[in-house]
């Protein structure tokens, strides 16, 4: 397993190169200026602060900007926002993300397995039919749609007051996107659940714990759901991806100054340096996130051998 | 993986979200949301109106827009002398002007600032060039950062008074000094932050706790794409007459929020409704709804060149007859009533009319189909019979364009026969287009700075950088050139009046509608009314409690 470790460890700074290259070369070719403002200036102005930025040519652009990264950590100065560093953006905004994300994926796997168990064991009932809708919804319900209608929610009737609307002032305030943002994932992983846990509850083990006279609770939670939550796992990787990279929408509709926006707003700006900033430290997210969860099969599963055949 | 691993990982972060919060609960604060987010507050940059009204709260020049039409009125100085020749202003720097660290503002800091606009320059620098002797610093400091200063005809007489001589004329000088490039900047504060080698200094000055500015305001806080805190200068000279203690910017994107914010009473003032809502807040008559006719116009740009871009076939456009015949054929009143939808008024000149005190356009041309399908069969295309079919280009990010640029391909079709091609593109590439000239015709406007003609008129000058449709006559450049040098305002006033009827019917440029500024103000708010410059005189404003 630490073999394993290593050797992911080893490949991260390897795949996060290639990811700031090829992200490089498509930002560079890409039309439009970053340094076009309203107006039309003096050329030689605008190539005066091309260089500020060392982006007057691709050379240079490359022979600065990761070195700087490398040595200190540095990803330069927003081309966009002048006042503020590509670390400053990051770092205000990275931990709003992640709480959005974390939240989404917390109720989106409780709540999704939850479903997913109960809908397996009351196979064919209300409970089974209503979890089908849900996950119905879930899936074909855009989150901008649910965003919005909660929104709406949150700013009359009783939930008035209670949730800051278009600010994010509290960590309750997370909530309400954190429910739109886990709905789809959420729906997801209750038919994920519900399918292997179907399978499991049918399989030997199962009937001769029933035999041994053990309690029905215990079987179903205990048992059937550490078999039956593989497949769930797998699916967390894409997911946390999901919720990281697909916030924006979310973010947007509750005015969520998160990560998600300036992944979409730093592409329409051309600015070069926050693109390529977010896009390495969401691609160092997903890919550490992934290595999570392979080890946490070996977790779940005594039988997956992580370290490989020896 | 073990959930208890998580939680440690889940109460840190919720400690670092909210340690970022600030408490919500003074309602002496003016809360308001801006248009989009803050670009730069940094003087040499700044060209977007919501970091100017950001400037005009916590900078001032040596005057300052008035309310209600931004007249500008001593504000830094006192008094300014003009020579007889109207060429040379002595400025009377305000004894008790303070900047915001109670350090007295002198002639010096408006040199510091004016060299620095000249040295870095920026989107207004070319503003100073009416100054003697600023053009060419600004050539020869390229060169040679060292290039002396002294060349440029503004001088610090003694601590508290500033003479600037023009090269001409200028009628609207103390509007610019007005403007916030103009301001003067406190360089102490900004050492830290000069470039080693560079010229100029990075912009990262503007963030507080290091800044520090001479207005009625502050910039006590400002965190990213979040809010903008502003509180009141107790350094400042008129400080007794400032009413708010603190306002509140709210970065805000999202339109539903917005309003909800607005109706809930989170936000007191949503400076720019967006077009999304705007029309229907009209229709329902929402109280708090104000509209202004705007200084501003949405137009056609239509290339002149003879040739089509990268090709060499010829373009139909540089003939004047089919310009004129595409401009009268325009169903404007559709367009306003139909898409626009907040009671824009049609234009058929480029300057939007009662926004310039004393000067008039003459009116531009009319709609006449008939007479339009005589000049396009004048100009070799009869009936459309012939005519390639040309892209409108229109930023696809902008609704109200595509919407548009589809009528216009409607109405061009019924009327003269001919067809065009509706062509969204991304915002950034329709800007490029735009300004290296590769469209034909292209959905565009023109807000003015500062309250004068030649801020709309100078954009069609031969030499402009922002002469997007290379509208080259000789009659224009010679009014505007006559004009540029006349002191007296009536007979300026009928020059540029010409001069802008040649671009009215010569139609470089086709004059849509003049765009409205339309707000939200909230029952409370006082002092605070919609205008043409879409700007704010913060001074004034209040809140009953």
């Amino acid at each position: 397993m630490m073999r394993l470790i290593a050797y992911r460890l080893l490949q991260l700074p390897l795949i996060l190169a290639i990811i700031y290259v090829i992200t490089f070369l498509l930002v560079w070719v890409a039309p439009g200026d970053p340094f076009a403002g309203e107006r039309n200036i003096d050329p030689a102005v605008v190539e005066n602060l091309k260089k500020t930025f060392h982006a007057d040519s691709a050379l240079g652009f490359l022979t600065y900007y990761p070195v700087q990264i490398l040595l200190h950590g540095n990803f330069g100065q927003s081309m966009q926002y002048k006042e503020w560093t590509v670390n400053d953006i990051i770092r205000s905004a990275l931990p709003v993300s992640v709480l959005l994300g974390l939240v989404a994926m917390t109720i989106a796997t409780t709540v999704g397995v939850f479903i997913g168990t109960m809908a397996a064991v009351r196979r064919g009932g209300v409970v089974d039919w209503l979890s089908l809708s849900v996950a119905l919804i879930g899936i074909s319900l855009p989150s901008f749609v649910m965003a919005a209608l909660l929104l709406m929610l949150s700013a009359s009737g009783p939930l008035q007051g209670v949730f800051a609307v278009g600010r994010f002032d509290r960590p309750i305030d997370v909530l309400l996107p954190g429910v739109a943002l886990a709905l789809a994932p959420m729906a997801y992983i209750a038919r994920l659940t519900r399918v292997s846990m179907l399978d499991v509850l049918s399989s030997d083990f199962v009937r001769t714990a029933r035999a041994k006279g053990l309690g029905r609770s215990p079987i179903i939670w205990k048992h059937c759901l550490k078999n039956a939550i593989l497949p769930v796992l797998s699916y967390l990787g894409p997911a946390a991806a999901y919720t990281l990279t697909g916030s924006f929408v979310v973010e947007k509709v509750f005015n969520i100054p998160g990560l998600g926006q300036h992944f979409v707003n730093s592409v329409l700006n051309r600015d070069r340096t926050l693109i390529l900033g977010v896009v390495l430290v969401y691609s160092a997210f997903v890919l550490v996130f992934n290595l999570l969860v392979d080890l946490a099969y070996g977790l779940v599963d005594p039988r997956i051998d992580l370290g490989g055949a020896q | 993986m073990p959930r208890r691993a998580l939680w440690p990982i889940f109460l840190l972060l919720l400690v670092a979200v909210s340690c970022d919060r600030r408490s919500a609960d003074d309602t002496a604060v003016f809360r308001f949301i801006n248009r989009g987010d803050i670009i730069t507050l940094d003087l040499n940059q700044m060209s977007y109106v919501q970091d100017f009204r950001i400037t005009y709260a916590i900078r001032e020049g040596l005057y300052a827009p008035a309310g209600p039409d931004f007249t500008p009125v001593p504000a830094g100085a006192t008094s300014a002398e003009v020579s007889p020749d109207q060429r040379t202003y002595t400025f009377r720097l305000r004894p008790d002007a303070r900047w915001s660290n109670g350090d007295p503002v002198t002639a010096d800091d408006y040199l510091f600032s004016w060299k620095l606009m000249l040295d870095t320059p920026g989107e207004y620098t070319y503003l100073f060039y009416c100054i003697e002797g600023a053009k060419a610093y600004e050539e020869a400091v390229k060169a040679d950062p060292k290039a002396d200063f002294s060349q440029v005809a503004v001088r610090a007489i003694d601590r508290h008074t500033l003479r600037v001589t023009l090269s001409s004329p200028v009628p609207y000088f103390l509007d610019l000094a007005a403007f916030p490039p103009f301001y003067p900047r406190h360089e102490p504060s900004m050492r830290a932050f000069k470039f080693p080698e560079a010229p100029g200094y990075d912009a990262k000055y503007t963030r507080p706790p290091a800044v520090v500015t001479n207005g009625p305001f502050v910039l006590s806080d400002w965190q990213f794409k979040k809010v903008l805190r502003l509180d009141r200068n107790p350094h400042y000279w008129d400080a007794a007459n400032v009413k708010l203690t603190a306002i509140e910017n709210v970065i805000n994107d999202n339109t539903l929020s917005q309003y909800l914010q607005f109706e809930a009473g989170a936000v007191q003032f949503i400076a720019d409704v967006p077009a999304e809502v705007a029309p229907e807040l009209r229709e329902q008559k929402h109280p708090g709804f104000t509209t202004a006719t705007a200084f501003g116009t949405a137009f056609l740009s239509l290339n002149t060149r003879p040739t089509l871009p990268g090709s060499d076939a010829k373009n139909p456009l540089a003939d004047v007859r089919v310009r004129q015949a595409l401009a009268m054929t325009i169903d404007k009143t559709f367009i306003t009533e139909g898409i626009t939808r907040l009671g824009e008024q049609v234009a058929t000149t480029y300057i939007p009319p009662g926004t310039l005190p004393g000067y008039h356009s003459a009116p531009g041309l009319a709609y006449d189909v008939a007479k339009a399908k005589a000049l396009l069969a004048e100009a070799g295309y009869p009936d459309g019979r012939g005519f390639p079919k040309l892209p409108v280009l229109f930023n696809s990010e902008n609704q109200t364009r595509a919407r548009i640029a589809q009528a216009l391909k409607q109405q061009w079709k019924q009327a003269l026969g001919i067809d065009v091609e509706v062509d969204g593109i991304e915002g950034k590439i329709f800007k490029e287009r735009n300004s290296t000239k590769n469209f034909v015709i292209s959905t565009v406007a023109w807000y003015g700075d500062y309250p004068d003609v030649s801020t709309f008129t100078d954009k069609y000058l031969a030499s402009s950088l922002n002469n997007d449709s290379d509208y080259q006559s000789k009659a224009y450049n010679d009014l505007l050139t006559q004009a540029a040098l006349e002191p007296d305002v009536e007979k300026r006033f009928e020059q540029l009046r010409q001069a802008e009827h040649l671009l009215n019917t010569e139609v470089p440029i086709i004059p849509m509608y003049h765009y409205v500024n339309a707000a939200l103000i909230g029952p409370k708010v006082r002092g605070l009314s919609v205008n043409a410059r879409n700007l704010m005189v913060w001074k004034d404003v209040s809140l009953e409690p």
